[in-house]
């Protein structure tokens, strides 16, 4: 399979924060024939093992965190609205008008209204309403819909998926399925015997909402080392040099005091001999992914953060390149097969 | 259970001070429990061992905190009045002029320095008046570091209502006493957590369930309602029944669990609502995250005006909380 169509199968599932178990069939799919064991923990986290086939090799964890951003219905009103509120940090920005699916007891679409410019106050255009004034309107009435939605029921982003001039993808959840998807995309094509370890995917829950999944996760594993992987932001005119990263051109590696900074150092020594395209970040304390969590669970985990870049990041028209994914998934290749960051980080 | 809920209100318990409640709700469990000890942190953990033959027995932990907001003791002034400091969120607009106890039976009120303005009001300027003459007097019954909370009372209003303080979260306290009578022998291993230091940050659920390792877990604890003026639109209200959480500011329930406790309430038929909080946070997250983490929810008493010293619930939601547990508990 295209590693194309794994990201948009991937980032098209419905898996916002606390909700991973929606669409686990459907992943386990995706994932079927290239792990040894796929668990699901108590924090919803996706456990998948590909064994190296060696007694008492080391473990290797890669985190991929697999929640996205969405939503989740406070209340129903007349007339088959809808209010909700935020799970993760959304852009309420670019809500107004935008197309979601409510997943009740069926999934069901709405628009999100906005109030035409006729009807507006004066001023109104320059204020941003807050997520909780905003209406979903579902075209039903409220006797009807209160039979499928109910308080809680999660609103997601409708997964369409558009190609761009170059290859590039445009869509929802590619924050940060798009890394799961290359991350399994390069296991399934590893000889087993190359990997210097067993690998532990781990599709953590609840990273958009503080982190979480990512924590027990990696506590359950108790890992020897971990890559973590996840998106950073793609460059625009507008964005600056140091914060964000030109789509087409490769990943980024942090170098950040909350990652090893001998696991990062053999890790771009690592990128260089791969001939793979990257550009090193400095994120000095706080690199904003699960490493920050990784690292310190059980004894303390030897961590190294490498990103792939995403324009209109936590909207449901995120941007990415493709070749950018294959260059992560080179990396993660390269890493789980490194036998002399096994040899240095094996406990 | 306003009987109960008087005995455990009454012993003044800042977070990392809870000894003397722990006291009070170790006698009661000491004769329907299988085990009563305290952990490190100030925890006080009941265990009633299950039924089930060993191997079959899922660990299902039960918490709600013992700790209550409060003040400690900094410093003296010459004249004989009281500097604090604050220890949890308090609400300082509803702390100016009450009574307050301290640890050791002292009385005392705790007033703002004269002329703030509402606004103003923070922690800093305020004092405690014991009425002593002078610093010397002050000292002979109160030295730093002493704590104090605002009078402990419980007042019977309309109905089922009650007002008064803590019932953050004596109430749940209360809860899973009642809850332990109500089930003598339940199937599974069942820890009745009454933890420490959760207004401080959840804290001693956390190292508690790192070392009970549940593979369940369930916080009681008090949440706030859209049903009084000027309350932000939300779907909970006092008297509406327990409340089942689905989220807060820290946690996202475990959707196994929501499902099984809104299984059990309709099927029995008790009082419930879906609980949507767009702030806070309860040793549910702790309990969730500890070590490789499990299954975590939260069942809430709907309470007017938490923080303050009317705070109101209505008791016909405590009992649903108790009925709902007890519900779970055959069908867990």
């Amino acid at each position: 399979m295209e590693l194309k169509q794994r990201i948009t199968e991937m980032a098209g599932l419905m898996s916002i924060s606390g909700h991973e178990n929606y669409d686990r069939a459907a992943l386990l799919d995706q994932l079927a024939d290239i792990f040894d064991e796929v668990t699901t923990d108590p924090m919803g986290s996706h456990i998948c093992i590909r064994r190296c086939g060696r007694q008492g090799a080391p473990k290797i964890l890669i985190d991929a965190h697999f929640d996205e951003i969405g939503m989740m219905v406070t209340e129903i009103l007349d007339g088959g609205f809808l209010r909700v509120i935020n799970i993760g940090g959304i852009d309420t920005r670019i809500l107004q008008a935008g197309e979601v699916i409510i997943y009740g007891e069926k999934p069901i679409y709405g628009i999100i209204g906005s109030t035409p410019p006729h009807l507006q106050k004066p001023g109104d255009a320059k204020k941003l309403k807050p997520i909780n004034e905003l209406l979903i309107d579902t075209g039903y009435d409220k006797d009807e819909l209160e039979k499928l939605v109910r308080l809680g029921t999660p609103v997601g982003f409708v997964p369409a998926y558009t190609e761009l001039l170059g290859g590039k993808l445009a869509g929802k959840g590619f924050d940060n399925k798009a890394c799961g998807a290359a991350a399994v995309d390069a296991l399934s094509r590893l000889d087993r015997a190359e990997m210097a370890g067993d690998v532990y995917l781990l599709l953590a829950s609840q990273e958009e909402v503080g982190l979480r999944g990512g924590e027990t996760g990696a506590a359950g594993i108790d890992p020897d080392y971990a890559l973590v992987v996840d998106v950073t932001h793609g460059s625009a005119p507008d964005t600056k040099k140091d914060e964000a990263f030109p789509l087409g051109e490769g990943i980024t590696i942090s170098l950040s005091a909350a990652t090893d900074l001998r696991l990062t150092r053999r890790t771009v020594e690592l990128a260089r001999e791969k001939g793979i395209k990257f550009t090193r970040v400095v994120e000095a304390a706080n690199t904003g992914t699960d490493a920050n969590v990784t690292q310190l669970v059980c004894c303390g985990i030897p961590t190294v953060v490498a990103s792939l870049p995403l324009r209109s990041m936590h909207t449901y028209q995120e941007v990415l390149s493709p070749d950018d994914a294959e260059e992560l998934g080179k990396l993660i290749s390269a890493f789980v097969c490194d036998t002399k960051i096994a040899e240095d980080f094996a406990r | 259970m306003l009987e109960l809920l008087k005995k455990i209100v009454k012993a003044p318990a800042i977070s990392g001070r809870e000894g003397a409640v722990a006291d009070v709700i170790s006698a009661l469990m000491e004769p329907i429990c299988d085990e009563v000890y305290r952990d490190k942190l100030g925890n006080l953990i009941a265990v009633k061992h299950g039924s089930a033959p060993e191997g079959e027995r899922k660990k299902i932990m039960f918490a709600a905190h013992m700790d209550e907001i409060g003040f400690f003791v900094t410093f003296i002034e010459d004249n004989g009045y009281i500097r604090l400091a604050p220890i949890g969120g308090i609400n300082f607009v509803a702390a100016a002029y009450t009574n307050v106890i301290f640890a050791n039976g002292v009385k005392g009120v705790l007033v703002p320095e004269t002329g703030t303005k509402a606004d103003a009001l923070t922690f800093d300027k305020f004092y405690v008046d014991i009425g002593a003459k002078d610093k010397k007097e002050a000292e002979r019954r109160v030295k730093i570091g002493d704590y104090f909370v605002i009078e402990p009372s419980v007042t019977r209003l309309c109905g089922k209502r009650v007002a008064g303080r803590p019932l953050d979260d004596r109430v749940g306290c209360a809860i899973m006493v009642e809850t332990a009578r109500r089930v003598p022998t339940p199937r599974d291993d069942v820890y009745y957590v009454f933890t420490a230091q959760e207004e401080v940050g959840c804290r001693g659920a956390k190292t508690a369930a790192f070392a009970i390792a549940p593979d369940v877990a369930i916080a009681y604890d008090v949440t706030g309602t859209g049903d009084t003026i000027g309350a932000k639109p939300m779907a909970v209200k006092v008297g509406g029944g327990a409340a089942i959480k689905l989220k807060d500011s820290s946690v996202i329930c475990s959707t196994e669990l929501v499902a099984a406790l809104e299984t059990a309430a309709r099927e029995e038929k008790i009082a419930y609502q879906i609980e949507i909080l767009p702030y806070g946070g309860t040793d549910t997250s702790s309990m969730q995250m500890a070590g490789s983490g499990c299954m975590a929810g939260c069942l809430s008493v709907p309470t007017r005006y938490i923080h303050s010293g009317v705070e109101m619930i209505d008791l016909g939601d405590v009992e649903a909380c108790v009925a709902l547990t007890a519900a779970y508990l055959v069908r867990a």
